[in-house]
């Protein structure tokens, strides 16, 4: 079933590209990498918008948990109110965990393309579709710069470009926190705080172990992951600019706990949403003095 | 507020660890391949996994195992077996978690009776990537081919290095020496011809194919099997193409030659046998298998290890007779492929399998009986 769907799939394409592009295993690589990007591109940009949308909602949200600890009821019907839904983190979730039989799969492929034993090529010969010309192609050419891509990279500049376009991507993804914010009252910053590091840290530390192949795979990844993550800001910034442009033509009042939309504000807007938050006594007078001056 | 974020922050730890069992566990393949297997008299000396077996047919015992760090390094390569020295090369030891590199090990063994060979040399030095040929000793020279596209030259006494050749893919078949040359193959579809002494190209030939076999020498012509579905006779002299005898598919083992016939199988499961000479075909006869050994001939009896083809799996040992166009004498089933290619010992045709269970079975050489089985040793 995996090697069906998954692992022969994934072997022949990028058989078909290698002998397309004339023999370069990278350019193969490469295409085939832009490729999976924009099959799971969808996914994605969902998965970032509903990121950095969570994200930026958690002041709300924890007003909210802290507000009405004692009434889950109403928690509930307050999170619907701001458009929080805990099933939309949990689905946000899922391009991500699509990624790794991905990423499973294309360490397979790329050994058994590479064919590093003569086992290894032998299986070569029984997964390749009817068609593929596999006398023509062989041997695969696994050699790119100082790299042999069937081996790790002696000179650790991959695991260290994994690091790097990683940590960049990520980076992107979070929202900037505000000047004097303290992330300690809030449980998502914190931990996109700590994955921010790990998961790069990981990732350059698997690219030890790891074939160059899947590694350069790893930074092209990274590398459409942070144009996208720059198209998804852009995107971001553009809705935020119409939804503030709509609310001076409505003449609407803010009023944090009534939009679903607030979620999705500006950093300087989240960090004054959030230092109410974390004091809530001081919120509930302003919203008092709202309310008397209306 | 700690009493908020811990239960956060524990799960998404919890979840990178998981991931991370997750990645490493189910990508982590390892490196294996079929086993190397030589004879030599009443021996027979199978490099499987983490070591080296010395198995006394006629006495039914293992005389002595070599497993220099279990758990660590494999081996694939065929033992190559001289003056009494035993030379082989590892497929490499992890550098550790924190280190890309690979070291390789070449290692020369005392190969005598003692419940352990003792250790002439080892050389981590010379090779740069893993060894699948198996290494070829001529007088005080070794040369061992690895995957990083290099020939080496060594010292068989001292395993210093004494030069290197590079050609342009991985050298998964031992060279061939004639006459104060040898012959390099190389999966990069070229066999070179080189000066044994010094390393110097004499010169070089590009077939249609990837070579992962040695090539085999007669007087004036060298034969090499191909991925070009057939087996080249080329000129000792200058490497022109004499000739090409084709097959339905690739032929992975080497050929062999017996009373001025040359006889190789291909990949689809045929055994061919033409003229040495010619090219000209004698016969051909099909097994029910893809075949990517080579054949040996003992007696003017055929013997082939073969894949069996089908749902059940397992492998084929097959006996065919030269005098009478290749007919089936015999054939036995093995509870697993075989790749690699068979050796005669005594009155047993032995096969090295990949098997939990067996790693060299006998059978007899008249009857295809099997006579007894080697489990794998506890290294």
């Amino acid at each position: 079933m995996w090697d069906t769907l998954i692992l022969n799939p994934m072997i022949n394409a990028l058989l078909l590209l290698y002998n397309m592009v004339g023999g370069n295993f990278i350019v193969a690589l490469t295409i085939f990498t832009v490729i999976i990007r924009l099959l799971t591109l969808p996914l994605n940009l969902r998965q970032q918008r509903s990121s950095l949308k969570m994200q930026e909602m958690q002041p709300q949200i924890q007003a909210i948990q802290k507000k009405y600890k004692d009434n889950p009821q109403k928690m509930q019907e307050e999170f619907v109110k701001i458009g929080y839904n805990p099933a939309e983190t949990l689905a946000g979730c899922l391009p991500l965990l699509i990624q790794f039989p991905i990423l499973i799969g294309l360490y397979q492929a790329i050994l058994v393309v590479l064919g590093s034993t003569p086992q290894s090529l032998f299986e070569l010969t029984q997964r390749v579709y009817p068609g593929v010309d596999l006398t023509g192609l062989l041997p695969i050419d696994n050699t790119f710069a100082w790299l042999n891509l069937a081996q790790p990279d002696p000179i650790y500049v991959l695991p260290v470009l994994v690091f790097a376009t990683m940590f960049l991507q990520q980076k992107l993804l979070m929202p900037t926190p505000a000047a004097n914010a303290d992330n300690s009252d809030n449980p998502m910053a914190s931990m996109s705080q700590s994955m921010l590091y790990t998961m790069p840290i990981m990732f350059g530390f698997f690219s030890l172990q790891f074939p160059a192949g899947l590694s350069i795979y790893f930074v092209l990844v990274n590398i459409i992951g942070i144009g996208q993550g720059f198209y998804m800001k852009q995107q971001m910034a553009a809705e935020k600019a119409r939804r503030a442009e709509m609310k001076v033509v409505r003449g609407d009042s803010s009023d944090d706990s009534s939009s679903a939309d607030d979620g999705s504000d500006d950093e300087s807007d989240t960090s004054s949403k959030k230092s109410e938050s974390s004091g809530g006594g001081s919120k509930s007078k302003k919203s008092k003095r709202k309310k008397k001056r209306r | 507020m700690k009493a908020v974020r811990r239960p956060f922050i524990r799960p998404s730890f919890f979840l990178i660890i998981m991931l991370s069992w997750l990645l490493v566990g189910c990508t982590m393949v390892d490196n294996f391949s079929w086993p190397g297997l030589t004879a030599d008299g009443q021996h027979a000396y199978v490099a499987y996994g983490p070591g080296i077996v010395a198995y006394d047919v006629e006495a039914r015992e293992v005389t002595w195992v070599y497993a220099p760090e279990p758990g660590r390094i494999n081996f694939f390569a065929a033992p190559s077996l001289a003056d009494g020295r035993l030379i082989i090369g590892d497929y490499g030891a992890p550098g550790g978690f924190f280190s890309p590199n690979v070291t390789v090990t070449i290692y020369a063994l005392e190969n005598g009776d003692r419940p352990e060979p003792a250790i002439l040399w080892t050389d981590k030095e010379s090779a740069k990537d893993r060894i699948v040929a198996s290494a070829l000793q001529v007088g005080n020279r070794v040369y061992v081919g690895t995957a990083d596209n290099q020939l080496l030259a060594l010292n068989a006494e001292t395993g210093a290095l004494i030069w290197q050749f590079q050609t342009g893919h991985s050298v998964w078949g031992s060279p061939t020496y004639k006459d104060g040359r040898l012959f390099v193959t190389s999966l990069d579809r070229s066999i070179y011809a080189l000066e044994a002494e010094t390393g110097e190209l004499i010169w070089q030939r590009t077939l249609g194919g990837a070579i992962a076999s040695q090539a085999i020498v007669n007087n004036d012509l060298v034969y090499v099997s191909s991925f070009a579905r057939g087996v080249h006779a080329l000129s000792v002299e200058t490497g022109e193409e004499q000739w090409l005898a084709l097959a339905d598919d690739w032929v992975w083992g080497a050929p062999v030659l017996d009373n001025g016939a040359l006889y190789f199988a291909s990949s689809q499961g045929d055994v061919h046998a033409v003229d040495a000479q010619t090219g000209e075909e004698l016969w051909r006869q099909e097994i029910l298998g893809a075949i990517q050994t080579a054949p040996v001939v003992h007696e003017g009896i055929l013997y082939i290890a073969s894949e069996r083809r089908g749902d059940n799996g397992g492998g084929l040992l097959t006996a065919l007779s030269l005098s009478d166009n290749g007919r089936q004498v015999w054939q036995n089933n093995t509870p697993d492929p075989l790749y690699t290619t068979p050796v005669i010992v005594g009155d047993s045709v032995v096969v090295a399998l990949q098997s939990d269970n067996a790693l060299l079975i006998g059978f007899n050489l008249e009857t295809g009986v099997q006579q007894w089985i080697l489990p794998p040793p506890d290294l």
